[in-house]
């Protein structure tokens, strides 16, 4: 054991939780953009399917 | 008449006369020490909810050592050092706290508990409303955690050992329970203590770190609480399901820890009633008790006489100094990142003793501003706080042993 390897050791671990944590931190993002590009498309979708243009409009024959 | 001595009636204090003189002093002192944190506890003074059952347990223990088979003294309360399957069973039926120690505190089921109620309690959707400011500030207070190692090693600690006191800069009682006992299990009585000990004075000590580390008119900066967007529950349990396998296939030795902690966050949110009153209620509250209780009757004097716990003691506060020192500075980088925006403040709030730092972080600024309303981004700074603790710890039980 010695002190240089422990520095680099804290080093490491300091390094590795860093980037685990900005990882986490993307998830949220990611996971946020998903969920409200679903909710608005999804929305878009709903929008549509009732809006005045659509149940007046004549069905294909 | 057979010739009874009174010393032989009343053991407590006949080994008090028998054992060397620093055990003697050793029990007096910890029995003085046990009373006084129930006295302080009772104050509230020190944390009443670890403080009392702990203090009591110290006191008691230490006054009831007795004479044992075979001329040897001990206590009946537990025996934390016993291996042998044979002789843990034989100890199972004698020492009436052996059970609950053995099947919840050597397993690490107890910090686990904790950590569902913790779990719980937490408000996630702070985190998920500012997850890189959050996480940065949760980073930044883990400088103790991380500084402390090397600084343990050079005052005479094996990795091991220095990992579990480095824990103690997470400021997250379990998370330290559990690394020592993962790692150090020869030292986690007396690590574990001054983890809880030093966890009590926080919240007298960070307001001065504060005071001293950033000046008035920065202390009481507004925040924007308008760009706080809505958190749906399903949003919250998506992350907490998908954060937990990642970091569980990431640190398979943390994963306790995980699943305890985002179940909590996920029963909470899915609305089960029944399960967030048993998990808030008994489960936590009755681990807590178990864990004061267990942590005072560890603190027996041939248990903890131990060299190395003047070394610990020192190790402790400067891991818990330099995580402050790390989470303001995280505070100051979030400032100059935001244009003055942001309170440097809600950085102590970096450092994962939930909830304590972030009301610290609300009173210094409230000190300052009576306007200025920093807890939803101090609870925010805090539960990433929790979560890169867990991170740590995790990185350190995987590594550590695997070193030389």
């Amino acid at each position: 054991m010695n002190i240089l390897e422990a520095c680099y050791v804290a080093g490491s671990v300091f390094l590795i939780g860093m980037v685990i944590s900005f990882v986490v931190a993307a998830m949220i993002k990611s996971i946020f953009t998903v969920i409200k590009f679903r909710n608005n498309s999804s929305a878009k979708q709903k929008g549509w399917k009732h809006s005045p243009l659509a149940t007046n409009m004549p069905q294909a024959k | 008449m057979p010739d009874i001595s009174i010393l032989n009636l009343f053991q407590g204090l006949s080994t008090l006369f028998a054992s060397d003189t620093s055990i003697t002093v050793a029990r007096l002192a910890l029995i003085a020490l046990g009373i006084l944190l129930v006295y302080l506890g009772a104050k509230n003074v020190l944390e009443p909810l670890i403080m009392i059952p702990m203090g009591f347990g110290m006191a008691s223990v230490n006054a009831a050592v007795l004479f044992l088979s075979g001329g040897r003294m001990g206590t009946i309360f537990i025996d934390p050092l016993i291996t042998d399957p044979a002789q843990l069973m034989n100890i199972l039926q004698i020492d009436f706290l052996q059970p609950i120690y053995t099947f919840t505190f050597s397993n690490g089921l107890i910090a686990c508990f904790i950590f569902m109620g913790i779990g719980v309690m937490t408000e996630i959707g702070y985190v998920l409303a500012a997850p890189f400011s959050s996480m940065l500030i949760a980073i930044c207070a883990e400088l103790g955690t991380v500084a402390t190692f090397p600084i343990a090693v050079a005052m005479g600690l094996n990795y091991n050992e220095a990992a579990s006191i480095a824990m103690v800069g997470g400021a997250d009682g379990p998370m330290v329970l559990y690394t020592s006992l993962m790692l150090a299990k020869d030292l986690f009585v007396p690590i574990t203590i001054v983890a809880y000990l030093y966890l009590s004075l926080t919240y007298g000590g960070y307001p001065y770190l504060i005071k001293f580390l950033i000046p008035k008119r920065l202390r009481g900066i507004q925040m924007d609480l308008t760009k706080i967007p809505t958190v749906t529950a399903g949003e919250k349990i998506a992350f907490s399901i998908i954060t937990c396998t990642v970091l569980s296939l990431l640190f398979p030795v943390a994963a306790p820890l995980f699943m305890s902690f985002f179940l909590g966050v996920t029963v909470k949110e899915a609305g089960i009633k029944h399960y967030v009153s048993f998990i808030e209620g008994p489960l936590l509250y009755g681990s807590t008790f178990f864990m004061g209780i267990l942590l005072g009757v560890l603190c027996e004097a041939n248990t903890i006489l131990n060299p190395k716990i003047l070394i610990l003691l020192v190790l402790g506060i400067l891991a818990l100094l330099l995580s402050g020192i790390g989470g303001i500075a995280g505070g100051y980088i979030m400032y100059f990142i935001s244009k003055g925006k942001f309170n440097p403040v809600i950085g102590i709030a970096g450092v994962s003793c939930v909830p304590t730092t972030a009301k610290v972080a609300q009173k210094a600024a409230t000190e300052s501003n009576v306007q200025a309303l920093v807890l939803p981004y101090a609870i925010g700074a805090n539960i990433s706080g929790v979560i890169t603790s867990a991170v740590l710890t995790g990185i350190y039980v995987s590594l550590v042993p695997l070193l030389k």
